[in-house]
């Protein structure tokens, strides 16, 4: 059902237009399938309230049902950096439970995606990057979907 | 309430969509990764899924009285009975004629059309990856209250009986093929077995010897189903039980190829004195006869028996008053390679691990055992190893390791010993164990080195100190010391035959004359055995043994020799026409 996508996404498109949570905002979606949204982390002394994030959005076809990639952008203009989380790769790519195949289910959306990122960040206390991160960065040439995380660490 | 259906579609319900936007509970509430606004939000309004299925319908009744007092819904412009299916958001507003009905099919609030639920579920229902095809999947729940959504599907029995069947294929796969590829080897075994005794004892005793089971071999099975149940039972009893008399041949004969190949290396060195004890334990001697180790023509039994203990002491005399002198004679002359591959002794030695194509785990051709222990006489490899480790990371990706043969052969493997050219350098400053270790230790603090590299070399270091070996092998290596254990045997044969020809005739030959009794009649009883060498089998065994001693004896000669001429080489210089140079020199 590929139209599922597009109407499903118009909705969400327009919800999102409206009230958002805090630290949320919506950047561009002008292509359905690709939407941009800025994330601030709140509360937390790792990421400074001035320093915004990135992420974008990549919808297929059989969005809902299949998971959204969600990525974290490294710009220069505007400046946007990736976070240093111990699940975020300096490439962008997020290890979350949520974004993947057996975490996701149709229920979740882009602003609950946003807010679970949000919460994975402010809750955090470590600042650094995963284990093996410049080996993968340098040798990952597969979807983030494609991956098989392990998710062991219930403590971040 | 139990007399409540568990549907109320009439009653107002709020759907986890309009609730999404309560920020204010979402920013204090302790999130959880999978789930933010949902779950936490809906406790007010949804059925909480510790409680169970039958409360529901009764909290949300009260519960949706107090809707109007609880947080502001920002979607309640909606009409109350507007549904909203959560997978593709479109409301009942939206339903045409072709819109696939409505489904409820938990307790909670979740509504979504029938076709967007189907393409969900099969969704979940596809497996990773087709391995798990067959396998049933897991249940499907809902992403919000985790109760079951049962699913009515059409029973077709020839479907079900089909997929049944794959299940159990899918099952048995592997066991199959596992007792298949052992099957394979127990008969290779065999078969190899029966070519060690005949070749061992040559052909008559070796006939004796396996004729049970040749027999039992040729045959014809048992067509169960022709006779009756009684006659068959009693047939098949007879088979089993024919070859259970039988088990040390069937038993020991496959194990002969790998004690071959087990005793070119020390990995069984512990087990192996051992299994004359069982010997003697099981044999049927031990009941009748006391073994008698003083009588001279000892038995053939007794012989073999003690093979594994002549092998150790033959091993430790070697290594205690060779071994040093080996090593440094091997070292002065490859001072490059820091190993040489002993390849020149088979039978007692060990089989030496080729260095450069080693320690690349990446390197889908070279496997590394690491092997503990002291028995280890071989010379410290770990030092010059863990420095070639490092420096190829990834270069061995797929390369056929060279092997390192003997000296002698040096000049082919020039070639392969310049493949990488880096590698020469480095190990020039080497010869001396302690430096190489503090060599070692610098070089995990190469930046080129990935993470895992170093902690290789390190760990080697300490390995190399705490007396730890590691073997490895490269195919190669592997085949040959394989084919030379195998064909032991053969070899042992084949020189008992020339000692045959070497000793003088009285040895080995049996002389009946000696033995005609009162009625003139020569009696070749079991009392007339002959001298020690007339046996086949005993020809064979000190055969064996001479030609090992012969080959370790003309591979330190050798060495030696190599060594000496090693020292004596010289450059010469350029002696041409072209008058660049060559006046005056040569």
């Amino acid at each position: 059902m590929a139209g599922m996508s597009g109407k499903r996404l118009q909705k969400e498109l327009a919800k999102i237009q409206g009230v958002l949570p805090p630290g949320i905002s919506l950047v561009s979606a002008e292509d359905l399938r690709e939407w941009q949204m800025d994330l601030i982390v709140p509360d937390n002394p790792i990421y400074p309230p001035d320093e915004e994030y990135r992420l974008r959005f990549h919808f297929s076809a059989n969005y809902p049902i299949e998971a959204p990639e969600v990525v974290f952008m490294l710009l220069s203009n505007p400046e946007r950096k990736i976070p240093m989380h111990p699940h975020i790769y300096s490439n962008g790519i997020i290890c979350l439970d949520l974004l993947d195949k057996q975490g996701w289910s149709p229920v979740h959306n882009v602003e609950s995606v946003c807010i679970s990122i949000q919460s994975m960040l402010a809750s955090n206390t470590k600042a650094e990057r995963p284990p093996g991160d410049a080996e993968f960065v340098r040798s990952n040439r597969s979807r983030p979907r494609d991956i098989n995380f392990l998710y062991h660490d219930p403590t971040v | 309430m139990a007399s409540l259906p568990p549907r109320q579609h009439s009653q107002r319900r709020v759907s986890p969509e309009q609730q999404e936007p309560h920020t204010q509970q979402v920013s204090q509430s302790s999130v959880r990764a999978h789930s933010a606004t949902s779950e936490d939000s809906q406790t007010l309004f949804i059925h909480d899924p510790t409680i169970e299925d039958t409360q529901p319908a009764q909290e949300q009744e009260q519960q949706q009285t107090q809707l109007p007092t609880g947080a502001p819904l920002p979607g309640s412009r909606e009409d109350p009975d507007l549904k909203t299916c959560w997978i593709c958001f479109a409301d009942s507003t939206e339903d045409t004629p072709t819109t696939s009905p409505w489904r409820d099919p938990c307790p909670c609030a979740l509504v979504a059309h029938e076709e967007c639920l189907l393409d969900w579920i099969a969704d979940l229902e596809l497996p990773k990856n087709a391995r798990h095809r067959a396998i049933r999947q897991p249940k499907i729940e809902c992403p919000q209250c985790k109760s079951e959504i049962k699913l009515a599907r059409p029973r077709n029995y020839i479907v079900d009986a089909v997929r049944a069947l794959e299940r159990v294929g899918a099952r048995t796969v592997t066991p199959g093929a596992l007792t298949f590829l052992s099957a394979s080897l127990y008969q290779s075994s065999l078969t190899w077995g029966m070519h060690s005794i005949y070749a061992v004892f040559g052909s008559d005793d070796g006939y004796r010897i396996l004729r049970p089971m040749l027999q039992n071999v040729i045959r014809p099975p048992i067509e169960v189903y022709l006779d009756t149940p009684r006659e068959a039972v009693d047939k098949m009893l007879g088979l089993i039980v024919d070859h259970l008399v039988h088990w040390r041949l069937y038993v020991g004969l496959p194990l002969i190829s790998p004690m071959l190949i087990l005793s070119r290396t020390t990995l069984a060195d512990s087990l192996l004195p051992v299994l004359p004890v069982l010997f003697f334990a099981t044999s049927q001697h031990a009941v009748t006869e006391p073994v008698d180790f003083t009588h001279w023509s000892p038995s053939a039994g007794l012989c073999f028996a003690i093979l594994p203990y002549v092998r150790a002491a033959y091993n430790s005399y070697h290594e205690r008053v060779w071994g040093a002198k080996i090593r440094r004679w091997t070292k002065e002359i490859q001072p490059r390679s820091g190993q040489a591959q002993d390849d020149a002794d088979d039978g007692v030695q060990n089989p030496v691990a080729d260095n450069q194509a080693q320690a690349d785990d990446d390197d889908g051709n070279i496997f590394e055992v690491r092997i503990d222990g002291g028995i280890w006489d071989e010379w410290e490899e770990p030092p010059a190893e863990a420095q070639q480790a490092p420096q190829q990371p990834r270069r061995r990706q797929n390369q056929q390791a060279p092997p390192l043969e003997q000296p002698p052969i040096q000049d082919d493997e020039d070639d392969e010993q310049a493949d990488p050219p880096p590698n020469i350098l480095d190990h020039r400053p080497q010869p001396i164990d302690p430096q190489a270790d503090e060599l070692m230790n610098e070089r995990p603090a190469d930046p080129q080195q990935p993470p895992p590299q170093p902690a290789p070399a390190p760990a080697a270091a300490a390995a190399a100190a705490a007396g730890e070996r590691r073997l490895s092998f490269s195919p190669t290596t592997l085949a040959s010391t394989i084919l030379g254990a195998l064909l032991f045997p053969t070899i042992a044969g084949l020189s008992g035959d020339i000692l045959k020809l070497l000793l003088p005739a009285a040895w080995t030959t049996i002389q009946l004359a000696r033995s005609t009794n009162f009625f003139g009649r020569r009696i070749a009883g079991p009392s007339a055995k002959g001298p020690f060498f007339s046996e086949r089998w005993a020809r064979s065994l000190v055969g064996g043994c001479l030609f090992v001693v012969v080959k370790d004896a003309v591979g330190l000669y050798v060495r030696w020799k190599m060594v000496e001429m090693h020292r004596r080489r010289r450059v010469l210089d350029y002696a041409g026409q072209d008058g660049r140079r060559g006046r005056g020199r040569v």
